[in-house]
């Protein structure tokens, strides 16, 4: 067991996901916002493999790996979008992007 | 403070202060390379929570193929510089700014305060036994224990056998041997979590008794396995290896060949020693005076890598008696049961991981995969030339018609004709 407790590990993982969520709200880059919610994922993953070691169960890690994969698949999709959006309209701020307001 | 925590501190900093960077910095390349920074350092991090498999995949995927991914689209896009400047939701800034200090300050705390989690509790404790006693066969075995409903039954094993591992909860048990005369033998064991033991009823008459042995299945060194031995023989042994001429070497009284172990006495277990892989032939001797007395030769002994094997000598109760009375030594042949260590892999190793991921999570992983290719699928849709469909590909496959000859290139370049008069090619109409 390491001395770092796993409330360390939580709390930075916490930090992190506030962080991706600030980018998330405020940056008006969709290129930035995919980022930030990476950043997030990224924060999740880390808690889950904190609890993963504190409870001795690996099922925690597996999760991560699965996360990773499925960000990945993500990733694609989400810049091929952004690439077609941009194409389009010429312009990657979110705020531009608002035919479907009601 | 530990290194450890020196080491968390250092890398919870970086990683904060890189991912403020990101959201903050207005360059999007800039942004994408602190973004690999946070990456590396939660990759570390990974490290310090003993998952070393995910660690290099995030070193892998997300380091490597998705940042290089953002980093070319932000490239291919000249997206540098967008502007941030959008008007319309600017309200968001406060209550985002005042969602994350609460935030913030509840994980702080958290940390300051501590969760009072409970703790890993390791793997349920195996116990087997072994029969080398003197006991009329067959013995039964009886383990029961304050965590047992019911006692624990084993019935008839017989001289020279092993039982199955049987999984137990932590805690005190007691393990009685009773024979088919009913002579009773027992011994009280402590079982805590992630114990490995092996309980050999051993002896004659007097000198029954109950030997546990702790397991150790901590991975060995490459090409090496583990051996312990223990001795049941009323009296103290040697073990030497006697290499390649399987013949002991004695010269004025010192053993010339390699003794592994120096002496082990009667109803002890020898210190573990790791063993490089290959056949041997291994000698047990008793030093009595000057003499030497050889009691068992293990001729073509494999030693296996990755292997624990314990070595049991002890009399022979199962066949009769020599001459003297006296019962002829036997190395009861474990190597048949000898354990692999390596399915005791170390927590968040690949294998670990792989082997959880094909069995218990085989579903999952067949439905990512399809995940990945309907993502592949999504990807070319998405990105297909808007332009190259209809009128357009067939205005292409016509300029493709009438392009020139390579005759013609062929008389251009060398300055003369190839063929006289060679036929050309009609301009297609325009209005076709």
């Amino acid at each position: 067991m390491t001395s770092v407790g796993i409330e360390a590990f939580v709390a930075l993982s916490m930090i992190l996901f506030i962080i991706g969520a600030m980018g998330v709200l405020l940056r008006r880059n969709a290129i930035i916002i995919f980022m930030s919610v990476e950043l997030m994922l990224n924060a999740t993953n880390l808690a889950l493999a904190a609890f993963s070691r504190q409870w001795g169960n690996l099922d925690g890690q597996i999760f991560t790996f699965f996360i990773i994969t499925v960000a990945a698949a993500e990733v694609a999709v989400g810049l091929a979008l952004i690439v077609a959006i941009f194409r389009n309209k010429q312009s990657i701020n979110v705020d531009d992007l608002h035919q479907m307001e009601g | 403070m530990g290194f450890e925590t020196i080491l968390f501190l250092a890398l919870g900093l970086t990683a904060i202060l890189s991912a403020a960077m990101m959201v903050y910095i207005k360059n999007a390349v800039h942004s994408a390379l602190f973004l690999i920074v946070n990456f590396g350092c939660v990759a570390l991090l990974y490290l310090m929570l003993d998952a070393p498999f995910i660690s290099m995949v995030q070193i892998a995927v997300y380091a490597g193929a998705i940042m290089v991914l953002f980093l070319f689209v932000i490239m291919l896009l000249g997206a540098e510089q967008a502007t941030d400047a959008g008007g319309q939701f600017r309200w968001v800034t406060g209550a985002a700014t005042v969602l994350a200090v609460v935030f913030v300050s509840v994980a702080v705390t958290m940390a300051l305060i501590g969760l009072d989690l409970p703790e890993s509790e390791g793997n349920d404790p195996l116990l087997r036994v072994v029969h080398s006693a003197n006991l009329v066969d067959p013995v039964d075995i009886t383990v029961t224990g304050d965590n047992l409903d019911e006692p624990f039954v084993i019935d008839g094993l017989i001289f020279a056998d092993v039982s199955d591992f049987v999984t137990l909860t932590a805690g005190e048990y007691t393990v009685t041997f009773t024979d088919a005369g009913g002579v009773t033998l027992e011994d009280s064991i402590t079982l805590e979590n992630d114990d490995i033991i092996t309980a050999i009823a051993y002896g004659d008459d007097a000198t029954l008794g109950v030997l546990t042995t702790p397991i150790d299945l901590s991975p060995t060194s490459p090409s090496t396995a583990r051996i312990q031995i223990v001795n049941l023989l009323d009296e103290t042994v040697m073990l030497v290896d006697l290499g390649s001429n399987k013949q002991l070497d004695v010269d004025t009284g010192e053993i010339n060949d390699r003794v592994i172990v120096e002496a082990i006495d009667f109803a002890t277990t020898s210190e573990t020693f790791d063993e490089r892989e290959g056949t041997k032939t291994f000698a047990f001797y008793t030093q009595n005076g000057d003499e030497l007395v050889s009691h068992v030769r293990l001729s073509d002994w494999l030693v296996a890598e990755g292997t624990e094997q314990l070595i049991i000598i002890t009399a022979d109760y199962g066949a009769t008696t020599d001459s003297l009375g006296n019962y002829r030594p036997r190395v009861l042949d474990r190597s048949q049961e000898s354990l692999t260590i390596n399915a005791f892999e170390q927590f968040g190793s690949p294998k670990d991981i792989g082997n959880e991921l094909f069995t218990t999570f085989l579903l999952p992983v067949n439905l990512v995969g399809f995940l990945l290719l309907v993502a592949l699928i999504g990807v070319i849709v998405l990105t297909r030339p808007a332009g190259l469909r209809g009128e357009r590909r067939a205005t292409v496959n016509r300029r493709r018609k009438v392009s020139r000859p390579l005759v013609n290139v062929i008389s251009q370049q060398t300055g003369r004709d190839v063929i006289e008069d060679v036929p050309r090619l009609q301009e297609p109409d325009s209005d076709e």
